[in-house]
């Protein structure tokens, strides 16, 4: 085994560990509306705040730490479509798996948010 | 169609947030501006103060996102990377924080454990020692609660060796003998049972005995029927009232019987000193407010009877909190270690900046290029100090586990303290204390460094073909830490050096008597069966003869109380014939000898003769007093033949002055003797004695041999404390010990790490200016001349060091005064030898890189 290979190995390991620890956390009912958003379609920030009634404030952080915490990923416009559409390229935001479940086990602790649409989440589990 | 006013209204509201993206971090400042350009376009310009305030909101969280676990992960997981790619260096600079912070916490482990936790009692800073270089007989305790506004309670206790018998054989065990009061003062109750109530006092009445954890466990198996049980002291049956918890550790550490003065209302001498009192203070009242009223008390006792209370008492009638009354002793050396340790971890601090330093020469490529990638300043500073804060940890991890051994090395050399037998252990104080100084470490060495290497000129390391240049200013602040380290080593090895002079000389004081195989032990009557004064003076007569016929041993003598202990029975005295203002007012020391014992200590006559097997109880009272007496009680006039009385003997009756001998240290090895009178066994029986054997071979030898005999004379008789003198002496010595032994490690691990720093700092530039020596080498230098450049590098550095600690030794070597006998703190043989032998050892150390140099082969670094 070669000590060096076996170290990183085990850093990476803990770091891993951690992020998840971190990621155990419960959601606010602002990461979860706006999850809730993206899962209804919902991809850039303006829409969002539209959508969900918080504001610019709350959605552009918010979004950074769904996204530093893997729950949704983002990527810029490109930037042909923007110019066909006469506007600056915009940022859209995605729901990635992690989103999606995190999402699905959320939800029913805010039920104001449960007339989402059922084909937009994943199956719950059966045991 | 958009119009002109909303075209300009556009243009202003992009620059309102183009001038904010300056705010955000500089790697996220594009991303940030398309993301809010888009935000406007998308809002139609409407709604812009919300916008603005949600963009300055989305900058604060970048910043906040930046400096979060999350990210600060990111760094920790980089850092370990770039760490463990150079184990080597990992492991050096591991080691020498695990040294210094390893040192540091053990020794700040024994600072808290004896000077800064409280006592084990309630509230124990309301414990005070009252008068406590005054010992009291229990009649006293109602003058001493006179002042009873500033106490709550006021309890007298007395050291007392307890004999348990009855059982197979006699078991010696230490205890107190107390007042009921004390329960009340120390706060402490009993996890079984009761505490004395204010009649078991009376005589009668006063068969009952508190015991500790311990015993309760070995004699009674834990049963909390124990109390009501019985146990035999001294052939006695004692009631066991209560049990105390095993944190109850007093007057000293392994008390495990408590049992209650008795005060006989029929004997009323002042001078039966024997017991120490200790109050609690008022609640509300500080124990410096109860130190005046008691001095205010004190006047007025010394008034009315000045007698009693003469001047030499009022100097001593303070009261002091308890703890600072029992580390009196250690609190200076303690302090002054921890001082030397923290400048232990300087050193090893200073250490670690200049390998890092170092080090940061090789990662300047690294580190431009991730400036080039647009890192700032902050940025690469940061990840620079996780890195040095991930070796601290690493460091503080390996310490602990080393400061773990440590406490257990350095304990031994702590005086028996009632606070540290359990406080002494790395708990989480001491941890939240290890952390702190590992978060100082690692801002200590990895600022500079990476200061340092923060300002590397990314244009000049990506242009030219080899990085790592030479940044003068890099090697001049190594050299500047190499320099402090080696100064700070250099005080610390010369006080370690007086420290160990100081050693030299008290070794080599005259204690007045020959301690080399002689073997010592406390022999203990049991009083229940030697009441009378006959009985003791056959059984102790018995006991001696029985010694003495055991082979190999040349004398018998015995002495109620051990030299060189603090332990002391010391009336006032008078002289017959002398006016009573012409009287000698301090007390003096008073023992109680067989005749042999001068001889088997080997203590020298000086005039008249010594005591005889003829001065019994029939014959005239006579003493033997010691120079000391002579020259303070008789202004060195003879003493032979004068009579002198004391508090100890019956009243109107004088002892005459038969001989004179020679001093013998008391209490301690640096004291000098004070006057003394001896007086025989036979005329002043005692139910206990030190008795001394002088054997021709080995003192510990004779241990099983002299308990054997002993035993013969009577299976009830306790023997206690049976060791060699010298281990007694050696005992005294300790308390030098302890900052000498302390001190001599400390000094030589700053030691070794300063001449590691100027060695180190030697090889780093031999290594940098290897291609340069393969030239000269090569033009003709001579690797001799080579070797005499580097060794002379060094040695400046070692000797502007050296001579800088020097000058701050002469400064600081005050403070060391005190813990110092018989050698100046300025000492210029020892602050010169100190300065020389460690220029050789630098010399030495800087010998290695100066032969690497001279060996570089020229082909190989022109070839490169």
């Amino acid at each position: 085994v070669d000590p060096a290979a076996a170290s990183y190995l085990y850093c990476d390991m803990t770091y891993v560990v951690l992020r998840l620890l971190i990621m155990r956390r419960r959601l606010a009912y602002s990461a979860v509306a706006i999850l809730h958003a993206l899962a209804n379609g919902h991809r850039h920030g303006f829409d969002i705040i539209a959508s969900t009634g918080l504001t610019s404030a709350t959605v552009y952080p918010t979004l950074g730490k769904l996204e530093s915490a893997g729950f949704v990923s983002s990527a810029w416009e490109l930037p042909n479509t923007a110019q066909k559409a006469k506007r600056p390229p915009r940022r859209y935001y995605e729901l990635r798996p992690a989103g999606k479940r995190a999402l699905a086990e959320s939800l029913d602790r805010f039920r104001v948010l449960q007339s989402v649409p059922r084909r937009l989440l994943p199956k719950p589990e059966r045991p | 169609v958009i119009g002109r006013p909303r075209v300009a209204r556009r243009r202003r509201v992009d620059s309102i947030f183009r001038g904010l993206s300056r705010l955000a971090p500089r790697w996220r400042r594009d991303d940030w501006l398309g993301e809010w350009l888009a935000e406007i376009e998308a809002a139609g310009a409407t709604r812009i103060a919300s916008l603005v305030f949600g963009a300055f909101a989305h900058v604060v969280w970048l910043w906040r996102h930046e400096w979060s676990i999350d990210m600060i992960g990111t760094d920790v997981r980089y850092a370990l990377r770039t760490i463990l790619r150079r184990p080597a260096f990992a492991l050096t600079v591991t080691m020498t924080i695990a040294v210094g912070i390893g040192a540091t916490t053990a020794m700040f482990t024994i600072v808290d454990a004896v000077l800064l936790r409280a006592l084990p009692f309630p509230q124990a800073d309301r414990v005070a020692a009252i008068w406590p270089r005054v010992t009291f007989s229990p009649h006293e305790l109602d003058d001493a609660q006179r002042p009873r506004d500033a106490f709550e309670a006021i309890g007298a206790y007395s050291g007392w060796g307890f004999t348990l018998t009855g059982g197979t054989a006699a078991e010696a065990i230490d205890g107190a003998r107390i007042t009921p009061q004390l329960l009340p003062v120390l706060g402490v109750q009993p996890i079984v049972g009761r505490w004395f109530d204010a009649t078991t006092v009376q005589p009668g009445r006063d068969r009952v005995a508190l015991i500790g954890e311990g015993l309760w466990r070995r004699r009674f198996g834990g049963d909390p029927a124990a109390v009501g049980g019985r146990l035999m002291i001294e052939g006695e049956a004692y009631t066991v009232v209560g049990v105390m918890p095993a944190s109850f550790e007093f007057p000293a550490r392994r008390s495990e019987i408590w049992a209650p003065i008795t005060i006989d209302p029929s004997t009323g001498d002042y001078n039966a000193n024997f017991a120490q009192l200790i109050g609690r203070v008022t609640r509300g009242v500080s124990v410096e407010a109860a130190n005046s009223r008691m001095r205010v008390y004190a006047d007025e006792l010394h008034r009315s009877r000045p007698k009693e209370f003469g001047t030499n008492f009022l100097e001593r009638a303070v009261v002091v909190p308890l703890q600072s009354q029992l580390v009196l002793t250690v609190q200076k050396p303690l302090w002054l270690l921890l001082v030397a340790v923290g400048v232990l971890l300087i050193i090893a601090c200073a250490n670690t900046a200049h390998l890092l330093l170092a080090r940061s020469g090789s990662r300047e490529g690294e580190i431009a290029i991730r400036a080039a990638l647009g890192a700032t300043r902050p940025r690469i500073i940061r990840q620079l100090l996780v890195e040095s804060l991930v070796l601290a940890i690493a460091g503080g991890a390996a310490g602990i586990l080393f400061a773990h051994w440590l406490v257990g090395v350095f304990l031994p050399f702590v005086p028996d303290l009632p606070q540290i037998s359990r406080a002494a252990v790395i708990d989480p104080r001491v941890m939240g204390f290890t952390v702190l100084v590992v978060l100082s470490c690692a801002t200590l060495f990895g600022l500079t460094p990476a200061l340092q290497a923060s300002r590397t000129d990314v244009h000049a390391v990506l242009g030219s073909s080899r990085g790592g240049g030479r940044s003068p200013r890099r090697a001049r602040i190594g050299r500047a830490l190499v320099w402090a380290e080696v100064a700070l080593a250099t005080t610390l090895v010369v006080s370690a050096a007086l420290l160990g002079r100081s050693y030299v000389h008290l070794t080599a004081v005259d204690l007045g008597f020959a301690p080399d195989r002689v073997l010592t032990l406390r022999v203990s009557a049991p009083e229940f069966r030697y009441r009378e004064d006959d009985q003791l003076r056959v059984l102790f007569d018995d006991v001696l003869q029985r010694l003495r016929r055991v082979p190999g041993v040349v004398a018998v003598g015995a002495i109620h109380l051990l030299p060189l202990t603090p332990d002391n029975w010391n009336p006032g005295v008078r002289v017959d014939g002398v006016p009573e203002a012409d009287q000698y007012q301090p007390d003096v020391n008073w023992r109680v000898v067989t005749p042999d014992y001068f001889r088997t200590m080997g203590i020298p006559t000086r005039t008249g003769r010594l005591l005889t097997d003829a001065d019994d109880q029939r014959a005239t009272p006579v003493a033997i007093v010691n120079d000391a007496f002579v020259h303070a009680v008789f202004h060195d006039r003879s003493a032979v033949g004068q009579r002198i009385r004391t508090g100890f003997e019956a009243k109107g009756t004088w002892t005459t002055v038969v001989g004179v001998v020679g001093d013998v240290r008391q209490h301690s090895v640096d004291q000098p003797s004070l006057p003394e009178i001896y007086r025989p066994f036979a005329q002043h029986p005692l139910s206990s004695l030190r008795v001394m054997v002088r054997v021709t071979g080995e003192a510990g030898a004779a241990g099983l041999a002299a308990r054997a005999a002993v035993a013969e004379v009577d299976r009830d008789i306790a023997i206690a404390d049976l060791q060699p003198l010298a281990a007694v002496v050696d005992h005294a010595l300790g308390g030098a010990k302890l900052p000498l032994i302390l001190s001599a490690l400390f000094s030589t691990a700053a030691m070794a790490l300063g001449v590691i720093g100027v060695a180190g700092i030697l090889s780093f530039d031999v290594a940098e200016r290897r291609a340069e020596i393969g030239l000269r080498l090569a033009l003709g230098a001579r690797p001799a001349e080579i070797r005499r450049q580097f060794l002379a590098r060094g040695l400046r550095l070692g000797v502007a060091g050296v001579a800088a600690g020097s000058f701050v030794a002469l400064g600081v070597g005050g403070v060391l005064r005190s813990l110092l006998f018989g050698v100046s703190p300025t000492d210029p043989a020892t602050i010169v030898a100190v300065s020389g032998t460690f220029v050789l050892v630098i010399a030495a150390g800087a010998y290695i890189p100066a032969r690497a140099a001279s060996r570089v082969d020229p082909l190989n670094t022109l070839r490169t």
